[in-house]
């Protein structure tokens, strides 16, 4: 383990740690721009330049490896001078148009620039100028702000494989650009803007959006599949603005996928259920959920009485949460003692795999493996067709359907034997054929309005976050604690997510030893699970 | 000058065919190349290079033998080896390789074939400026020639030594005359410096052991091999032994190439009537750089310095390769660093960021006192920005820039000041928000 000295102090690093890492974990990480932990180095920049005892001039701290006895000043004189130098002359061709910058806020330029900056430039020359341009669907280029940091190349190079973009032209007339006629086009473009450290490459979806200062942070996963990717959803106005990655080693380390990223627009749509809803023949009213929830109970109590638990059936889905998928089995189970329970996913997508090691899942739905675990079931479609079916037969009267999947999944066999139920209840995120046939719509949370957790594909537990309120108070879990309520059964008393976990973590030993408190920022593997949790 | 030296690299008669195989035959005929692999182990030709102090003849003055024991063994890191001859030759001021590879490229493939022998390496690379196409063909022929005699190719004087020659043409960059640009231009790759460590001996072309020498260096290998290192050691200084080829260009009456023991006096280099001639019209010298433009300018006053390593860094500057450019009085120093400028800014990579932004700063601020608009105070912007180029990049392509900068700026004020009062541009012209 070398053993360095920086800024007088002590530190001992792993071998094969680079200096700048090692001057990192003594507390004082240089600045640069051109490294990146999830990257190569490629000691361009010129701005992690340290004084290292014994070393001619100054070291690219990014380049050297951290060696025992090393004697680090992150701070000397000589660096500060060569800091306002190398600021200098990245400001030179700037063309300074924050205002107008999506990046203003997150730019690792203003930081460096203000906190290493000699604050003003003696440059009275001509700056360069060139155009605007788009390098694919997902992204344009401010080619002026670039400051050829090669973190663009690196990443299509190494993690991607795809090697769209290049470098044209030389010296300070070189530039970002993709060959003619080959836009970028990968599932992972989007992560070039967030390690762009200035505004040259910019996200078209969220061009002139926000400004990033005034977004609301939330940590949370995504949804979009199986891998459960941290991701910080960022809201503004009471609007998702823009999603991103959160760093997370055992799952999807600095990178999310373009899908992942996009797919918060069904959010928007002004057709999605926002109050709870009746049907009586033709027509529609608004309700309070109370009246729903007295609804179901009138009528779901004399099917029971009439015909027995097997004549209800709840459809669930591998996009509730843990908790819901707990309170859900509660219900069905226990409380109606022995309904029917099937389940629904999304339909599968393409698998990927980057050649830099990021997984995509072919599997669109976060909690397969919660469904799985909590309830012991697995999305059948052909056991929701057998659904259909008895639902056509009689034998089943009642049918409880709890979604929240963006996308339209209720097989054709069902919508066409819907109006054969005595009460069909549907709670989504969506309208739906379905729910067009429906007697009660409950508004469903949106997978970014939940409070609770979820599994991802290597049994990995995760804390999924609300960014923004949900269109009931307390969300799905309300909504079930209160049917629970109201069928008499108290256990549903406690709704926090909190504490249907932990109620989930006492009694299923999948969980074992678990607490929700303790899921923390990154997740705690099932106890038990694979390869690929830590 | 010493009337027994007699030059030995540059022995060209302006006959038609002295380039041929059939000539070369009559010179040294590859006849050390055939000592070295017959009769003598790799080690042993490796320690005679570096006991004849022969230093590199590229610019950095490395000693060559020393580099060549870089090279780690096979059971260190196994796989091919490989030599680079770099005849990149762009260095302003610079023209001797050219000549030796026009006249006398037999003499430069045996000092490769020699060296490729010492460090076990069977493909040598011999990587030649695009600008250079007739000595492209003329090498190419003598490639073509010593296969076909059989100094090149396997089975080497029958023995089982293989050595192979691929002529690599680059494409109109001085930066891949740096070594490891060189490497990345081979490999297909645009011509950008990597980091060193690891250094291309351990690490080089295609990710293998790999050493760089450039085409005069490899040249003096056949007569070392020949003769002997103590006869190299007798020409030249203690530090700097061996001959070298002078490349006068400017304001010197005879302009050429001259082959002499290193130390020989700038002054006598200049002024001998067998050598510079002195100045070609009745203007004195005015300035001098010595070593190809990467170098510190010398002034007038200061032109009483012998032409090896040691003194000229004594003296503040550096022989680098030799390239001689006189100046004389009537040349603006202010247009002659504007010319320079010109040229480091256009060459410029962009890798990182002192040099890309810094030399076009410079060009700038030039061009400016080119037309009569430079300011006082540019005087010291300009020196601060060779402060912030100098020593802070991955090449030193800025350092080259630098020298040039501080000495002209620093020894002829006034030419700059000269070209000062002329009206500023208030502020950057409102096309620069301009879309599309």
């Amino acid at each position: 383990m070398p053993r360095l000295t920086i800024n007088g102090k002590e530190v001992d690093v792993p071998a094969g740690t680079r200096l700048i890492d090692a001057c990192g974990a003594a507390g004082r990480m240089p600045p640069h721009f051109c490294y990146h932990p999830g990257l190569k180095p490629d000691g361009n920049c010129r701005m992690c330049m340290v004084e290292v005892e014994g070393m001619r001039g100054l070291v690219a701290s990014c380049t050297v490896p951290a060696a025992d006895g090393m004697v680090v000043h992150t701070d000397s004189p000589a660096v500060i001078e060569a800091r306002r130098g190398i600021m200098e002359f990245f400001l030179l061709h700037h063309p300074l148009d924050c205002p107008v910058c999506d990046k203003a806020g997150e730019c690792i330029l203003q930081d460096h620039a203000f906190d290493h900056g000699p604050g003003h430039s003696r440059y009275i020359e001509e700056k360069t100028v060139r155009p605007k341009r788009t390098l694919g669907d997902t992204l344009a280029l401010w080619p002026e702000r670039c400051i050829r940091c090669r973190r663009c190349l690196r990443f299509l190079d190494d993690v991607t494989g795809t090697s769209e973009l290049g470098f044209v032209d030389r010296g300070d007339h070189t530039d970002i650009d993709i060959f003619p006629g080959h836009p970028i086009d990968n599932p992972l473009s989007l992560n070039l803007v967030d390690i762009c450290p200035v505004g040259a490459l910019i996200s078209r979806d969220f061009l002139f959006k926000a400004r990033v200062w005034n977004l609301k942070k939330t940590d949370s996963v995504c949804p979009g599949c199986s891998r459960g990717c941290n991701v910080v959803v960022e809201s503004y106005e009471g609007k998702v603005a823009r999603i991103r990655p959160r760093l997370n080693n055992a799952v999807n380390g600095h990178w999310m996928c373009d899908h992942g990223r996009l797919m918060h627009g069904y959010l928007d749509d002004s057709e999605r259920p926002a109050t709870p809803r009746k049907r009586e023949d033709a027509r529609t009213f608004n309700i309070p959920v109370s009246e729903a929830v007295d609804v179901i109970k009138l009528n779901v109590g004399g099917i029971l009485e009439s015909d027995g638990p097997e004549a209800v059936a709840g459809l669930v889905s591998p996009w509730m949460t843990n908790e819901e998928l707990h309170l859900a089995g509660t219900f069905f189970r226990d409380t109606l003692g022995g309904a029917r329970l099937a389940a629904l996913a999304a339909h599968p997508g393409e698998s990927y795999e980057a050649p830099g090691g990021f997984r995509i899942s072919p599997d669109r739905n976060p909690n397969r493996r919660g469904l799985q675990e909590v309830l012991g079931l697995a999305p059948d479609l052909d056991g929701v067709i057998k659904l259909a079916e008895d639902i056509e037969a009689g034998t089943v009267k009642v049918l409880i359907v709890l979604s929240g999947i963006p996308g339209a999944v209720f097989p054709e066999e069902l919508v066409a034997v819907a109006s054969k139920l005595n009460l069909l209840v549907v709670q989504d995120v969506m309208t739906s054929q379905l729910a067009d046939r429906a007697h009660i719509v409950l508004p469903g949370a949106a997978f970014t309005e939940k409070d609770g957790s979820v599994i991802n594909d290597d049994g990995r537990v995760q804390r999924v976050r609300p960014a923004l309120p949900p269109p009931l108070p307390g969300g799905d879990l309300a909504v079930l604690t209160a049917l629970l309520q109201i069928f008499g059964d108290d256990r549903g008393g406690d709704s926090t997510a909190s504490r249907v976990f932990d109620r989930l973590a006492g009694t299923n030993e999948a969980f074992k030893g678990l607490r929700f408190e303790s899921l923390g920022a990154l997740g705690k593997p099932l106890p038990g699970a694979g390869a690929g949790t830590e | 000058m010493s009337e027994s030296f007699k030059p030995f690299l540059l022995t060209y008669d302006g006959s038609g065919d002295f380039h041929t195989l059939k000539r070369y035959e009559e010179r040294n005929g590859y006849e050390a190349a055939r000592h070295a692999i017959t009769e003598m182990e790799p080690a042993d030709v490796t320690e005679v290079v570096l006991k004849s102090g022969l230093r590199g003849r590229g610019g950095a003055g490395f000693p060559a033998g020393r580099k060549w024991q870089f090279v780690p063994g096979k059971d260190k890191v196994p796989g091919p080896r490989y030599l680079v001859v770099n005849a990149d030759e762009s260095e302003p001021g610079t023209f001797k390789d050219q000549a030796l590879l026009a006249q006398d490229p037999h003499m430069v493939i045996e000092g490769a074939v020699i060296a490729a022998y010492a460090i076990g390496v069977e493909m040598i690379y011999l990587y030649i400026r695009g600008e250079m196409p007739q000595e492209t063909v003329i090498l190419q022929k003598a490639v073509d020639e010593a296969l076909a005699a059989g100094h090149l190719g396997e089975g080497l004087y029958d023995t089982d030594v293989r050595v192979d020659v691929t002529i690599h043409r680059g494409a109109g960059a001085y930066i891949c005359g740096e070594e490891t640009a060189l490497l990345t231009s081979i490999e297909g790759d645009r011509g950008y410096p990597k980091i060193k460590p690891p250094f291309p001996a351990v690490e080089g072309l295609f990710g293998q052991p790999t050493i760089i020498n450039n085409v005069e260096t490899l040249a003096n290998v056949p007569h070392i091999l020949i003769h002997g290192a103590e006869w190299y050691r007798s020409m030249g200084t203690e530090q700097s032994p061996g001959s070298k080829i002078f490349g006068l260009s400017g304001h010197m009456k005879n302009r050429g190439l001259f082959e002499l023991p290193l130390g020989v006096n700038l002054l006598t280099l200049l002024n001998d009537e067998n050598l510079g001639g002195g100045p070609w019209q009745d203007l004195p010298f005015k300035a001098v750089i010595p070593g190809g433009s990467s170098v510190p300018v010398l002034a007038a006053d200061e032109l009483d310095v012998n032409m090896d390593f040691e003194s000229l860094e004594a003296a503040g500057t550096m022989l680098g390769s030799a390239g001689v450019i006189a100046m004389d009085e009537s040349v603006d120093m202010m247009d002659a660093l504007y010319n320079l400028a010109r040229f480091y800014h256009h060459e410029s990579c962009g890798q990182c960021t002192p040099c890309r932004e810094g030399s076009g700063w410079v060009e700038r601020i030039l061009h400016r006192f080119h037309e009569g608009r430079g300011r006082e105070e540019d005087l010291q912007l300009l020196l601060d920005i060779s402060d912030q180029m100098a020593g802070k990049t991955i090449c030193p392509l800025a350092d080259a820039l630098a020298m040039p900068v501080k000495s002209h700026v620093m020894k002829f004020k006034e030419d700059f000041l000269k070209h000062t009062g002329g009206e500023i541009p208030r502020a950057v012209p409102p096309s620069s928000w301009a879309v599309g």
